[in-house]
């Protein structure tokens, strides 16, 4: 019975969009997460997801990288893009909402 | 940061520099240059550089010389003095090339390679002419780099605090506003907004035009039309305008500036600081929209902006200063340099680009949109064939656009869709699908553009390519992803794939579009020769100046201690030296090196013989007269 309220409570939090920061209800959101480093728990907050860009932007801008590992860290730098303007663009919504 | 600055070293906007075709020649002989021979001194070049002759009309009358274009629209140069038409992008190397041998003799080692800034709001091309300027003058260019940018990073290098900083860059000829946020050593850009046809040289214009005017009032004569007492003008214009950085009121005085049947005439007037608001006022009101576009782009208030940093020489005209005040609400910050801070962040990123500075990073943007020409009315034409769309899942729909029709030139209908929006941060790739217009279409065009204009014709056109074989279906049917790339150089390529066959054609947009690969590599060999020319005539020079003091030393030292040494040598001597005297007149540069070889040796002689007979003498005449 006690594992059941769990599973009860779990699948609650899965299909919830509160603000408590339960994110598997949006894998693209999480995969974005994963790409700059947050947490897929933590609330979504401004300050976190910029320091985060900053930092993956300072390991991988391929001005930073020689010729031997430009082509990879140039990929990895678009796709933190990517992820950061997808999430602040989300918090950015949500401001408005 | 001179640490950073070993092998690579940074150059400062180019467009300040003036450059006469007779001889390389620092700013003030060029200007002086410039009153005295106006058709074949340029200025301004970086405003036609990269540039079609109608993008540039206006500009190509504000000039002393003639500005002329080439078969393909170009914009050349005219060189009556030696019979040869210019492009910018050899002038611009000529000044590129004088930058990089001071900077060569500063450091006292050989300088290859360079950062080069450019307004940030030019255009593909114009970058591109850019770096081809930079390669005429023997450089390899490791990136072109925006101008406030580059400012900022100069601001912001020993800084650590988080800042949202607004860089005002009035310059001679282009204006340019950026928003960046500058954290933890990331710079930021987050938008970037300008007017490449606004600046100092635009102030200038005025004061000329208000001076000629009055003139014509007065004596009924039209001096715009005298290139000669243009220039004198311009010159008393700009000298005008800086004077009024400091002052309240200035006065113009230009004596004799021509002369009529009545005897000569002057220009004798005074112009006050509001006179030139007042003449510039439209200038300024210019300079507020690009400041609103940019934060309206940033999507932020001016109560978000910590700094707002000057950069420019023009930043200096009070006027300006108080539209950056009024519009902001904030003092401007003038710690920096405004005519320097550019190189200096151009120095910072050289370090970043060679290894040397690896806790900085600028994440810049591209300043224009980049897309590819579609059929106008999409949406009408979808409406009237629903089976366009019929075919693609959801959220595919909304990317679909048609591509133009099977001809192969811009129609004027056509449309522009953009691929990578504005203010997108570099290095970006980005796709759409698009589909085709037409029953049975096989082929399609793509045009890259570069612009914001809705119509695809007033953009910018970097190139086109032909994806061709597209199996026959309706139309609305087949589907083409269309890539756009730009790595971190700053290279632009455009991929399109046919879904159903994996046909792929791709466009790399490398060569400037106003010049060719070979025309290029004709000027870097053209280039390389006038530099060995420069390097022979500068010899020349140096030899003889030598050879001139050479014989004054001589002469003087004969007067001094000529009794002390016997009269064959000094016969010898005094032989030598009207050798010597003879050479320069008219020798070459060997020659002249040879002669003076030959009277030092002899020197020499009279020297020791000379110390023999009396000591005392002998060391008052030092151990080598020209040592």
């Amino acid at each position: 019975r006690f594992n059941e309220k769990e599973k009860e409570e779990k699948e609650d939090g899965y299909g919830s969009s509160k603000s408590n920061g339960s994110v598997l209800s949006d894998p693209i959101e999480a995969s974005h997460r994963e790409t700059l480093g947050l947490s897929p728990w933590a609330p979504l907050k401004l300050e976190d997801v910029k320091h985060a860009y900053r930092t993956c932007a300072l390991k991988w801008h391929p001005d930073l990288h020689d010729d031997s590992t430009k082509a990879e860290a140039e990929a990895r730098f678009k796709l933190c893009v990517v992820a950061y303007q997808s999430l602040i663009q989300k918090l950015q919504s949500a401001k408005i909402t | 940061m001179a640490s950073s600055a070993a092998q690579i070293h940074a150059l400062g906007g180019i467009g300040i520099a003036t450059y006469s075709s007779s001889s390389k020649s620092n700013l003030n002989s060029a200007k002086r240059q410039a009153v005295v021979n106006p058709e074949n001194t340029f200025s301004s070049v970086k405003r036609f550089i990269g540039s079609r002759m109608d993008e540039v009309a206006e500009e190509s009358k504000q000039v002393s010389y003639r500005v002329v274009k080439d078969e393909n629209e170009n914009v050349k140069l005219d060189c009556p003095a030696i019979g040869k038409q210019f492009a910018a992008e050899e002038i611009s190397a000529q000044v590129l090339r004088k930058l990089v041998d001071d900077a060569s003799s500063f450091l006292d080692e050989k300088v290859t390679r360079a950062v080069i800034t450019v307004p940030a709001y030019f255009n593909d091309s114009q970058r591109r002419a850019t770096k081809d300027a930079g390669r005429i003058a023997g450089l390899d260019v490791l990136r072109i780099i925006n101008e406030p940018t580059a400012a900022s990073l100069a601001y912001g290098f020993e800084r650590k605090s988080n800042e949202t900083i607004l860089v005002f860059d009035l310059g001679g000829g282009t204006f340019d506003v950026s928003v960046l946020e500058v954290s933890e050593g990331v710079f930021q850009v987050l938008s970037t907004c300008g007017d490449t046809h606004l600046g100092g040289d635009d102030f200038d214009k005025r004061v000329v035009d208000w001076l000629a005017s009055n003139f014509k009032k007065d004596e009924g004569i039209d001096l715009l039309k005298d290139k000669q007492a243009l220039q004198r003008l311009t010159e008393a214009a700009e000298k005008a305008k800086i004077e009024l950085s400091s002052l309240t009121q200035t006065n113009i005085s230009l004596p004799f500036i021509t002369a009529t049947a009545d005897g000569p005439k002057h220009i004798e007037t005074t112009l006050t600081r509001t006179k030139f608001r007042e003449l510039c006022s439209d200038l300024l009101d210019r300079c507020k929209t690009p400041v609103e576009n940019s934060l309206r782009d940033a999507r932020l208030k001016f109560k978000d902006i910590d700094e707002v940093i000057l950069v420019g020489g023009s930043t200096r005209i009070p006027a300006v200063q108080e539209v950056v005040r009024k519009l902001t609400g904030k003092e401007p910050n003038v710690t920096v340099n405004p005519d320097e801070v550019v190189a200096l962040g151009a120095a910072v990123q050289a370090g970043v680009l060679a290894g040397d500075v690896s806790h900085i990073v600028l994440l810049d943007v591209t300043p224009l949109s980049l897309g590819t020409n579609t059929v106008g009315d999409v949406r009408k034409r979808c409406r009237e064939c629903t089976t366009s769309t019929r075919n693609l899942r959801g959220s595919e729909r909304a990317e679909v656009l048609q591509v133009q029709r099977r001809n192969e030139t811009l129609r004027t209908d056509s449309v522009m869709s953009k691929i990578i929006p504005r203010n997108t941060t570099l290095p970006t790739s980005k796709s759409k699908v698009f589909t085709t217009v037409d029953d049975g279409q096989t082929r399609v065009r793509f045009h890259v553009l570069q612009g914001e204009r809705e119509f695809a014709r007033d953009n910018k056109c970097l190139g086109s390519f032909l994806l061709d074989g597209i199996p026959p279906a309706p139309r609305g049917v087949p589907k083409i992803d269309v890539k756009f790339d730009i790595d971190a150089n700053g290279i632009l390529s455009a991929t399109a794939t046919d879904r159903a066959t994996g046909n792929k054609q791709e466009i790399t947009i490398t060569g400037s579009t106003t010049l060719s690969k070979d025309e290029v590599e004709k000027m870097v060999k053209e280039a390389e020769r006038f530099a060995k020319d420069d390097k022979q005539k500068r010899e020349a020079i140096d030899t003889k100046n030598q050879a001139d003091s050479v014989v004054y030393q001589t002469e003087k030292q004969l007067k001094e201690f000529g009794e002390k040494i016997p009269g064959e040598v000094k016969e010898k001597i005094e032989s030598k030296l009207q050798e010597l005297e003879d050479k320069i007149g008219s020798g070459s540069t060997q020659e002249i090196k040879d002669s003076m070889a030959a009277l030092n040796q002899v020197m020499q002689i009279g020297q020791s013989m000379c110390n023999q007979a009396g000591p005392e003498a002998g060391a008052g005449a030092g151990p080598s007269p020209w040592r």
